[in-house]
């Protein structure tokens, strides 16, 4: 199969050549690509939401489920302009209410166990670690006692360093000021990684294409 | 020598930001070329990384899996993270489909539509897939898109016979698909599986799904993206997480081990050393800066 033959391979490849026509500066050809881009995402979300709101709901209406036209009017609220000076005005605030009570009562005991709870169950480890046979396991040990003076110090320079003038408290601060900034470093780097191996994935597909195309 | 310096530092701020795609590019392509073409078949491709203690034990869960079961997919990336996690589905698929188990595909994000039915594809497509028919409705159905986030989390874990009513075409899957009439709860899967390159709420899905669900006993297995890892890594060896192959080095590891034609190594080798170049360039640079700060 001549790869060239696929039209969408071909629209593909030229717009990803567009995109990165942009890293040099910008020109029209990388306009065209971001601007189709950002039509063609707006479009494919309109139809996912068509498909997977609206329209069960206006089937469910039809079918006589007439509770579905709760919510209908409560989105319809929403729309109430906010500078609007009617009495009525004030409705937009009971679907926004119920939206922030919802999520809340949903979020808070997700939140408690996954991040309180879970975390402080898996934060009490042993400091020492023997493998079956008895012997030390260095790696593990040297990983739990770091794990410990981690957390420790990031609690100490987040809770306690700038209302206390206690040397022990404000150089464990410190301690835990680098391993802050190790994590938001780490996260960055991975970050990086990601956009790396998409840009790697596209220079692939480019070879990929262009070889099978000639 | 601070003449030579200087001379360098100036050539080096003289280089444009967007020059620096040369050097990555030129890498890429000359180890796209090079690496592995003396070595083409699937048994001398070698990955110089060994799993991990957690690597083994999502190796584990997946071949304990018994033949003939079900697993629900939470397919909650898109485009942006297939070249990450579309090959780590596709593998989970072949592997799935060769022991004959059910798998019913959902989403929670809207661009996440698309990415299950494409992971299907490049897994049929490979030339070890062992199956000879894989079949919509039989072998695997795709539930679509579950509105909400973390509601729709707690949807499918306590109230998945709603969920499951209808598929993404909008048929009814208890009349049409054998597999799902099989399926009345959560706790009918042996496993839930979520490949992710997003959080909801700041909350992993697989980590909400295992708060809300009151079944223990189900596995979960979550894939995350490289960008994805710190929000994962705080539930690795928790209780609402069983197995986490999280970052492209994990991915890699996973793909070799069960779908070892999809020569992932390439990727692998290509990045790290593209990897060391910016970390060389990263030293480099601050070097420079190092002896202007001396200079003055």
């Amino acid at each position: 199969m001549n790869i060239f033959n696929d039209v969408g391979t071909i629209t593909a490849l030229l717009l990803t050549l567009a995109v990165f026509s942009g890293f040099f500066k910008p020109n029209p050809l990388y306009h065209f690509a971001e601007s189709l881009f950002i039509g063609v995402s707006a479009g494919y979300f309109a139809v996912i939401w068509y498909f997977s709101i609206i329209r069960p709901a206006y089937k469910s209406a039809v079918n006589g489920d007439l509770l579905i036209l709760i919510p209908l009017l409560a989105g319809l609220l929403l729309f109430i302009p906010s500078n609007s000076e009617a009495a009525y005005s004030k409705l937009r605030f009971l679907p926004a209410a119920f939206i922030v009570i919802v999520t809340t009562a949903i979020n808070i005991p997700v939140y408690f166990s996954a991040f309180i709870q879970e975390m402080i169950r898996t934060s009490i480890i042993s400091l020492v670690s023997f493998d079956e046979s008895g012997a030390l396991q260095i790696d593990m040990t040297i990983n739990a006692v770091l794990s410990i003076v981690c957390i420790t110090s990031a609690m100490m320079f987040l809770v306690a360093r700038n209302r206390n003038n206690n040397r022990f408290i404000n150089t464990t601060g410190e301690i835990g000021r680098f391993f802050i900034l190790v994590a938001i470093g780490s996260a960055f780097a991975y970050t990086l990684l990601s956009r790396l191996i998409l840009f790697m994935g596209k220079i692939e597909f480019i070879i990929n294409a262009v070889r099978m195309g000639f | 020598m601070r003449n030579f310096i200087d001379n360098i530092s100036a050539a080096i701020a003289r280089i444009p930001q967007w020059g620096l795609i040369f050097p990555i590019l030129f890498l890429m392509m000359f180890h796209y070329f090079t690496i592995f073409d003396k070595n083409k078949t699937e048994q001398e491709s070698e990955l110089n990384v060994a799993p991990t203690e957690n690597e083994m034990k999502v190796f584990q869960i997946v071949n304990e899996l018994p033949p003939d079961s079900k697993v629900l997919i939470l397919v909650n990336y898109g485009p942006e993270s297939k070249y990450e996690l579309e090959s780590a589905m596709s593998a989970l698929i072949g592997v799935l489909a060769e022991k004959s188990i059910g798998i019913a595909f959902a989403t929670m994000i809207p661009n996440g539509v698309e990415s299950a039915f494409t992971a299907v594809e490049k897994s049929i497509e490979n030339g070890s897939f062992g199956k000879e028919r894989f079949v919509y409705g039989h072998e695997y159905t795709h539930l679509g898109f579950i509105v909400g986030g973390n509601i729709a989390t707690y949807l499918i874990a306590n109230n998945f016979s709603e969920v499951k009513e209808r598929d993404i075409f909008d048929s009814s899957t208890e009349i049409h698909q054998p597999l799902m009439s099989e399926i009345g709860s959560i706790s009918d899967f042996s496993a839930v599986f979520e490949f992710s390159s997003q959080t909801f709420d700041g909350v992993p899905g697989i980590v909400s799904f295992a708060v809300m669900l009151k079944d223990k006993n189900v596995k979960k297995v979550a894939f995350c993206s490289s960008d994805m890892l710190s929000a994962y890594i705080p539930f690795r060896g928790s209780l609402y997480l069983d197995g986490l192959i999280g970052g492209f080095k994990s991915i890699t590891v996973f793909i070799h081990e069960f779908q070892p034609t999809l020569h992932i190594e390439k990727q692998y080798e290509i990045l790290s050393t593209i990897l060391f170049y910016i970390i060389g360039l990263v030293i480099f640079s601050n070097l420079i800066e190092l002896a202007r700060k001396n200079k003055k």
